[in-house]
């Protein structure tokens, strides 16, 4: 009795943060818990006349599905979804890190901020304006044009071309993102203790020793957390970069699920089968992330849950 | 504290001018494409076409400016208007939300917090997907206006999480102290974390400007006609038809976009970022610090 009484107290207590929330969730339901229970549109035989609600369930259950999966260009665009990722993980994953590295050794502090202003800057700006300055770039005229006319190349057209389109992404990815990333490392290694260094500077360490074994080890779990969450959103994204950059010739490397619903689900007007994309995309998102937590775990890194 | 100094042996001074050569050499990659547009931007076809290497036009045209903004096709001064509307209404209303949501969450002993806190996390996770979105904002008939733009995008669960860290953060006597000077729940809210959180607020709310700022999907995705289009969108457009080719699923008009225009519509477009950007950035490096050693 007593202990419910104190409950009663404190939420009359805590009654204006009630009051506070309340805004944050009614829109949360309306905009994320409210199209969640569109899902079932993957499961009908949707007529714009009934809405979701009044439309039938189709039969058998799964039919979107399967014709969704009959579809090649759907499994064109999960390869590459997957290729994009994995790609950017290997080539792009540890630029951040390198630049933290080496933000922290650098010991004037007014160049440091002034390379760091100049790094993030990319970030702020949309893809938009990104593939901009990647076509014009690659115009008759651009820098990059004229160093591929160095090399004898001038006739290379990388947006035309499946593995240099494949290049081109993680390039531009890294050379939007890298800057902004590595502020999370940095004031990761900002909160490594000097002492370390300096106990290990009277042994007698070098300074790459120090690197290897004090630097990376302390930064692990900040490493292991970010990967997570780079796995977490590995499904999900890409529409801005690819969208903006791609083109029909290399729609074998370039199409990512985003792109294809867009085109297919929404363009097409195939409401159904997009909506089974996303659940699909969703499903495969959780997997995901369930495994990347616990092989971080296993390694020894940190793991979010 | 963790920036020591190096000694100067020869392996050391070696590794000091990579560094310092990598770093830089990064930056120059970053402002030499920027400052080539801003410079032909200023340029007119013909002379781009001439002087394709320039580094600073032999005189400064702003034809490409002028069709910009005077042009109907693309109608960049009504899209700057709609994106300060968007910009300005969008980032009041975010940040409002974002910043009483996580000051409620960031208190430690809200009955119900976590089961509230998975609320909203779980969105972070699973979401319907872009059709049943687009069905929902539909219902609530907001395709083709331009308050689509901003009135979903009510809350980021990272700035929520990022705010609710530093709340939490701020030393529990301020509080306390404030309420034996008589000051209820909302009081200290308002007069005492507030003013007290001015740094992390900017940053915030530099973070949603300038995704609103950005946002061309939004406006493509719900098919905004011509006259409400935001800037972000109106250059997309440009700069998709520069190219020749047409990806939109909406059906592209087909029109040849000269070189100067495209750069000038670049320009435009990062101009308003480009100037709060030096100033707030120095917040953003602390407030993003803050939330990621908490959160």
């Amino acid at each position: 009795m007593n202990r419910l009484q104190k409950l009663k107290r404190r939420i009359i207590e805590h009654r204006i943060y009630y009051l506070m929330l309340i805004p944050g969730i009614v829109l949360t339901f309306i905009f994320c818990y409210v199209p969640m229970y569109g899902i079932v549109l993957a499961f009908k035989d949707y007529s714009i006349r009934k809405g979701i609600m009044g439309s039938a369930f189709i039969d058998p259950l799964f039919t979107h599905f399967t014709k969704l999966f009959e579809i090649p260009q759907f499994w064109v665009s999960f390869k590459n979804t997957i290729l994009h990722n994995v790609l950017k993980l290997i080539f792009g994953f540890p630029v951040p890190i390198i630049i933290a590295v080496m933000l922290n050794l650098m010991t004037k502090k007014l160049l440091r901020n002034s390379i760091q202003t100049i790094l993030y800057l990319p970030h702020f700006v949309s893809w938009v304006v990104v593939a901009g300055i990647v076509f014009a770039m690659l115009n008759d005229g651009g820098y990059i044009k004229r160093l591929f006319e160095f090399f004898g190349l001038g006739d290379y057209d990388i947006l035309a071309d499946d593995n240099g389109f494949l290049a081109l992404i993680v390039v531009t990815d890294t050379w939007k993102e890298a800057g902004w990333g590595s502020i999370i490392y940095f004031s990761a290694l900002m909160s490594i203790s000097g002492e370390y260094y300096e106990a290990a500077k009277v042994d007698g360490a070098s300074e790459w020793k120090m690197l290897w074994s004090i630097t990376l080890p302390l930064l692990l779990p900040t490493i292991s957390i970010m990967l997570i969450l780079r796995v977490g959103e590995m499904i999900s994204s890409g529409m801005d970069q690819i969208y903006n950059l791609y083109n029909e010739q290399v729609y074998d490397v370039a199409d990512n699920l985003a792109t294809f619903t867009y085109r297919y689900g929404i363009g097409k007007g195939n409401f159904e089968q997009g909506t089974a994309i996303g659940l699909f995309a969703n499903v495969i998102n959780i997997i995901l992330l369930f495994v990347a937590n616990r092989v971080t775990k296993l390694l020894g890194g940190e793991a979010l849950y | 504290m963790a920036t020591y100094k190096m000694k100067e042996t020869a392996g050391s001074l070696i590794g000091k001018i990579l560094i310092h050569a990598f770093l830089i050499g990064f930056c120059i990659v970053i402002l030499v494409p920027f400052w080539m547009v801003i410079i032909k931007s200023f340029m007119s076809d013909t002379d781009i076409m001439n002087h394709p290497l320039a580094l600073w036009p032999e005189s400064f045209q702003f034809s490409g400016y002028k069709t910009i903004f005077t042009n109907e096709l693309y109608s960049f001064g009504k899209a700057f208007i709609n994106s300060v509307y968007v910009t300005l209404a969008g980032t009041v209303y975010q940040l409002a939300i974002t910043t009483i949501t996580a000051y409620a969450l960031s208190k430690k002993k809200l009955p119900g917090k976590s089961i509230i806190m998975f609320y909203f996390l779980f969105t972070m996770y699973f979401s319907g997907g872009t059709i049943p979105y687009y069905l929902v904002i539909k219902g609530l008939n907001l395709t083709g206006k331009l308050e689509v733009m901003y009135i979903p995008a009510f809350m980021g669960m990272f700035n929520m999480l990022v705010m609710r860290a530093y709340f939490i953060g701020l030393p529990q006597e301020l509080e306390e102290a404030a309420r034996i000077d008589g000051l209820g729940n909302f009081g200290i809210f308002l007069k005492i974390v507030l003013p007290l959180s001015t740094a992390i607020l900017a940053t915030i709310a530099l973070f949603i400007a300038v995704g609103l700022w950005n946002n061309w999907y939004t406006s493509m995705l719900f098919m905004l006609p011509h006259d409400k289009r935001p800037m972000a969108y109106a250059l997309q457009v440009i700069i998709e038809h520069s190219r020749g080719s047409s990806g939109q699923a909406a059906g592209g008009v087909t029109m040849i976009v000269g070189q100067s225009i495209q750069y000038a519509g670049i320009v435009v477009s990062i101009v308003p970022i480009m100037c709060v950007y030096p100033f707030l950035q120095k917040h953003f490096t602390k407030g993003v610090l803050v939330g990621s050693i908490k959160g």
